[in-house]
């Protein structure tokens, strides 16, 4: 039997599915529509089973169910085909049985019984893949009826597929002579920007529930005359861009905002004026025209950070990383993943080729100071970090450290940090850092060469303690990695073993804060005996 | 300045103004290496050695990762030296290592222990003098082949430095 | 390379013996008798003999830290409030020493640090100051009413008194039947204390550690000695009272919140495993005070070596990279 006899065969014998026009192939794609009648309702579905059915693609079911007059029901797509959840197969016979009888539990569930899920889907917007807007949380509370201009910046240009697509973010809100900024970091702000138009509608502009509306004309209820008034004047400007970006915001739960953008073309304005019968007067209108959505994401830590951050303890700390080689390199793009926001970077060294095999550094960069090229890097992992620099904060330290009055000053400096990583094997920045007060969280972290051991001292006496414990875990092997030509020699390991204990580290560190238990040394040893191990040994 | 190497118990005594000398002496061939010898004496029971004097070498090769010193008329300057009051002795040797840091390298630690064995050579623990020079300043590594292991010293920390230098601090804020 | 852990143990007390600061111990017993004659003078007969508490009458002192004490005994009618003998005594403190030393309000204490002598020392006297219970009661019971200047443990500030016979306690350590064994461990649990800057109290590090003695058989070497002790805290430091030896009404543990007692017992844990695990970690907990090293005998013999047979030592040519 081949795949089309099959499928007409397999879906003939389910109960309560009548086939009302015959399975079809035409390509390799398989077309017929079914009744169903389940709970004392009879649905039609347009039934459309793709090549690579039984098995998914491009992370979808590959068959689909589709009744355009059900789209106001929860878990429709917007071209009326339904998301069943349902279960894995590679046998056809088996597949086809699974994915009905999840149609048929989509059935009950939200067609019988009208189910609505407490998690909150955004409405859907007509898809257009040449433009996605980036928002992020601003320190103001918008309220209906608002306009107003917004700028924006063009951040990069990508491929969705096939398709080219335009990736910008939002700045900033005008209103009136109050001006509203984005969260992002200084160095986005500082970006050029251009100029649109916002309105906040309070309401999300729907119909069908679930659907944004798709012409002007339906726009109309959502907006007032002020607003159509303004939109008039704004229709008489000219503009350098072939369209006008106008964002739409509303609310959604949990006292968020949501924005949607809907592109104007800059010669030809949506809007008319009408006058109105028997009077002077005139009303702003709307024209009977399709509204040309684009996409937008809602960018703000909540959801940038959203699929795994560090706890907030962590996260709002103020933290200074001295010493940015391959392990403190890799500790600030780890707290900059995790939605770390303020980081100071001290290094007084350069980058060379040779750092890039082990550090987060690129070839590309070339010869570049370390502590520039880190904060690029970091800046272009996330919009929210805020970079300090310095490259000759500790040779300051140590040249003044015996001034008391310097001293005072270089104390109060560090103390101004919340969390300290000093990454940079240098006894005298361990030395010094042992003179500051507590309760400043310090880890200081070097690693003995092959990588065979992580050592993490804190105060007090951290500079003994790491001596102490450095020469203890001393093997004598005096291995290290010493090239020609250079007088700089240093330990042997590769990118992934010490990765794998910075990771270790930073994990114990971050579960020891999270947990408000205070800091202990400790060191992590490694051994290859029986398979690969690592054991922490805290002190 | 003092050194001292916990370690094996000994220390290093060196005037600010032969280190600014020898500085200075590294600045001028930077960003080549150079160096030469140290001279002094050993004090307080062969547990201390003041470093009073260098001697430079009046035939070297360097480049910017290598130096050899040669032996041209060190006899005759080492021999002067021997008989001054209080005597001066050959105790090690020095050299720069530009925009590196101050720490031996593999041919470094083979030198020393060549130096060590040499049938001329009367002293069993030659020290070594790095000075890791840059264009905002230097760093010292003091030495020494102690039973044939290279162990280092340490600054005593009770010294008062003199310089000055603003905090300064810049903000990344460009694109 | 293994260490001796008892060798070991025998070199920290000794490096850390009171007697090895003579000088320094002399500035802090002249000091304390300085501010002891001034407060006699400044308050007359409102204030029995002034005498001295801290370790140092306990026998069981470092020399890393000295916490010398001088109680002050004040009669009952001297003050109206606790509070006002507290604030009294640190005003005549701080204006008789402010241009001589930092003075600071502690738990029960007021703090003097002098500045830095000429040979670079530094004294600190701690004054402690207590009313009667009742007038006329002290020379025969010794009690003493303390003022609690900020939180202390599960104690709270400024309400709370500590009542507190301080000769009693000080008589509690000296007297103890296995008193030299007793005072190693207190000594050793104090460098442990001061080195890694931990929390409990001295007094509550002493009070365990007898409890330790009494409650378990604790023999052996002096390092079976220091873990069974060890032992001790960690596993009962939650559950423990410890009544004060001066009045059984006040439990010592309430010095440490109940967190302050999980770390404790943590670090207990920590410390037993990595030391049993490897003998050399217990200098980083227990190091040596490095002003007082014992005579190494390798180090000591250690020099710059010259090889037999004088000669001129003339090197040879040589490369350096």
């Amino acid at each position: 039997m081949n795949r089309l006899e099959t499928v007409a065969d397999v879906v003939g014998t389910i109960d309560g599915v009548a086939i009302t026009s015959a399975f079809v192939e035409e390509g390799e794609v398989i077309f017929g529509s079914v009744a169903i009648s389940f709970l004392g309702s009879t649905l039609e579905f347009e039934v459309r089973i793709l090549p690579a059915y039984p098995l998914q693609f491009h992370d979808s079911e590959s068959i689909r169910f589709v009744n355009k007059g059900l789209r106001e029901y929860n878990h429709v797509n917007a071209d009326g085909s339904i998301c069943v959840h349902t279960h894995h197969s590679t046998n056809l016979k088996e597949k086809l049985l699974f994915d009905f009888a999840s149609l048929k539990e989509w059935i009950r569930k939200y067609y019988v019984e009208g189910e609505r899920d407490a998690h909150y889907e955004h409405i859907v917007v007509p898809q257009n893949d040449s433009l996605v807007l980036l928002f992020t949380s601003i320190n103001h509370t918008f309220s209906k009826g608002e306009f107003g201009f917004f700028t924006y910046s063009n951040l990069a240009v990508g491929f969705k597929r096939d398709q080219k697509i335009e990736t910008q973010i939002v700045q900033q809100f005008k209103i009136g002579k109050s001006s509203f900024d984005c969260g992002w970091s200084t160095v986005y702000r500082n970006m050029d920007k251009k100029e649109g138009l916002f309105v906040f509608i309070e309401q999300a502009p729907t119909q069908n529930t679930r659907f944004a509306v798709e012409k002007w004309t339906d726009l109309e209820p959502y907006v007032t005359q002020d607003f159509l008034k303004f939109l008039n004047l704004m229709s008489k400007r000219r503009y350098n861009e072939a369209a006008v970006p106008l964002l739409v915001g509303y609310k959604i739960p949990n006292e968020e905002i949501h924005w949607q953008c809907v592109m104007i073309p800059a010669s030809n304005f949506p809007n008319y004026a009408e006058k109105i019968p028997g009077t002077t007067n005139y009303i702003g209108r709307f024209a009977d025209e399709e509204m040309l959505w684009v996409s937008t994401r809602n960018c703000s830590p909540k959801y940038f950070f959203g699929r795994g951050s560090f706890a907030p303890e962590i996260v709002s700390s103020k933290i200074l990383i001295i010493g940015i080689g391959a392990i403190g390199s890799n500790v600030a793009t780890t707290l900059v993943r995790g939605g770390c926001q303020s980081i100071t970077l001290i290094d007084h060294d350069i980058k060379e080729p040779e750092n890039v095999c082990r550090a987060e550094y690129s070839f590309s960069a070339g010869v570049n100071s370390k502590i520039n090229e880190l904060s690029h890097h970091l800046t272009q992992i996330s919009p929210f970090v805020e970079m300090s620099l310095s490259d000759h904060f500790m040779d300051i330290a140590k040249i003044t450290l015996n001034n008391s009055e310097w001293r005072q000053i270089l104390l109060q400096r560090l103390s101004e940090y919340d969390l300290i990583f000093d990454c940079t094997t240098d006894n005298d920045v361990a030395f010094i850092l042992d003179e500051l007060e507590r309760p400043l969280k310090i880890f200081t972290m070097s690693i003995t060469n092959n990588a065979k051991e992580l050592i993490c001292a804190v105060p007090p006496r951290l500079y003994k303690w790491m001596n102490d414990i450095t020469r203890q875990l001393q093997t004598g092997d005096d291995d290290l990695y010493n090239p020609n030509g250079c007088w700089n020699p240093t330990f042997k390991a590769s990118y992934n073993d010490i990765a794998v204990l910075v990771q270790f580290a930073l994990k114990h560190i971050t579960t020891s804060i999270a947990n408000n238990s205070s800091p202990r040394s400790f060191y992590l040893t490694t051994s290859t005996e029986d398979g690969f191990n690592i054991k922490l040994k805290e002190f | 300045m003092k050194f001292v190497c916990q370690h094996i118990g000994l220390s290093i005594v060196i005037d600010d103004k032969l280190v600014d000398q020898l500085c200075r002496l590294g600045s001028d061939h930077y960003p080549k290496e150079y160096g030469g010898l140290l001279v002094g004496r050993y004090v307080n029971n062969n547990k201390e050695v003041i470093i009073e004097e260098t001697v430079l070498p009046k035939k070297f090769k360097s480049s910017a990762f290598s130096f050899e010193r040669g032996v041209e008329g060190l006899r005759k300057t080492l021999g002067d030296l021997s008989r001054r009051n209080p005597s001066l002795i050959y105790v090690g040797e020095w050299h720069t290592h530009p925009d590196g840091r101050p720490v031996p390298s593999g041919t470094d630690s083979s030198a020393l222990r060549t130096i060590a064995e040499h049938k001329d050579v009367f002293i069993k623990n030659p020290l070594l003098l790095i000075i890791g020079l840059s264009n905002t300043g230097y760093e010292l590594g003091f030495y020494v082949l102690y039973k044939n292991e290279i162990h280092s010293y340490e600054l005593e920390y009770n010294q008062q430095h003199k310089t000055e230098i603003n905090l300064i601090e810049k903000t990344y804020g460009g694109k | 390379m293994a260490t001796d852990k008892n060798k070991h143990l025998e070199e920290v007390l000794t490096s850390h013996k009171i007697s090895k600061e003579q000088a320094l111990l002399d500035k802090h017993i002249d000091k304390r008798k300085e501010i002891s004659e001034a407060l006699q003078e400044k308050y007359g007969s409102d204030l029995y003999s002034p005498f001295n508490s801290g370790s140092y009458a306990k026998h069981t002192a470092m020399n890393k830290k000295f916490d010398i004490d001088l109680i002050a005994p004040y009669k009952r009618n001297a003050f109206e409030t606790l509070e006002k003998m507290y604030s009294s005594v640190y005003d005549f403190l701080y204006d008789k020493y402010k241009n001589e030393a930092t003075v600071k309000k502690q738990k029960v204490s007021i703090g003097l640090e002098f500045n830095t002598d000429a040979d670079g020392d530094i004294v600190k006297v701690d004054v402690v100051p207590g009313r009667e219970l009742n007038k006329d009661q002290y020379p025969d019971d010794n009690n003493l009413n303390l003022y609690v200047y900020e939180q202390f443990g599960k104690i709270d500030k400024g309400s709370d008194r500590i009542k507190s016979n301080i000769k009693s306690q000080i008589e509690n350590v000296k007297g103890h039947a296995e008193k030299d064994s007793v005072r190693q461990i207190i000594r050793l649990l104090k460098v442990w204390k001061f080195y890694n800057g931990k929390k409990p109290k001295s007094f509550f590090l002493e009070l365990i550690t007898i409890k330790a003695f009494d409650k378990k058989t604790i023999s052996g070497d002096i390092w079976d000695k220091l873990k069974a002790v060890m032992e001790f805290i960690r596993d009962e430091v939650k559950s423990v009272s410890l009544p004060d030896p001066g009045n059984s009404s006040n439990d010592i543990a309430d010095t440490l919140t109940d967190s302050d007692k999980d770390t404790l017992s943590y670090d207990m844990k920590r410390m037993i495993e990595r030391i049993e695990e490897d003998s050399d970690t217990i200098k980083s907990y227990y190091p040596i005070n490095e002003k007082f090293p014992p005579e190494d005998e390798q180090k000591s013999n250690n020099s710059y070596g010259v090889k037999t047979g004088i000669g001129l030592s003339v090197p040879p040519v040589t490369r350096f990279g």
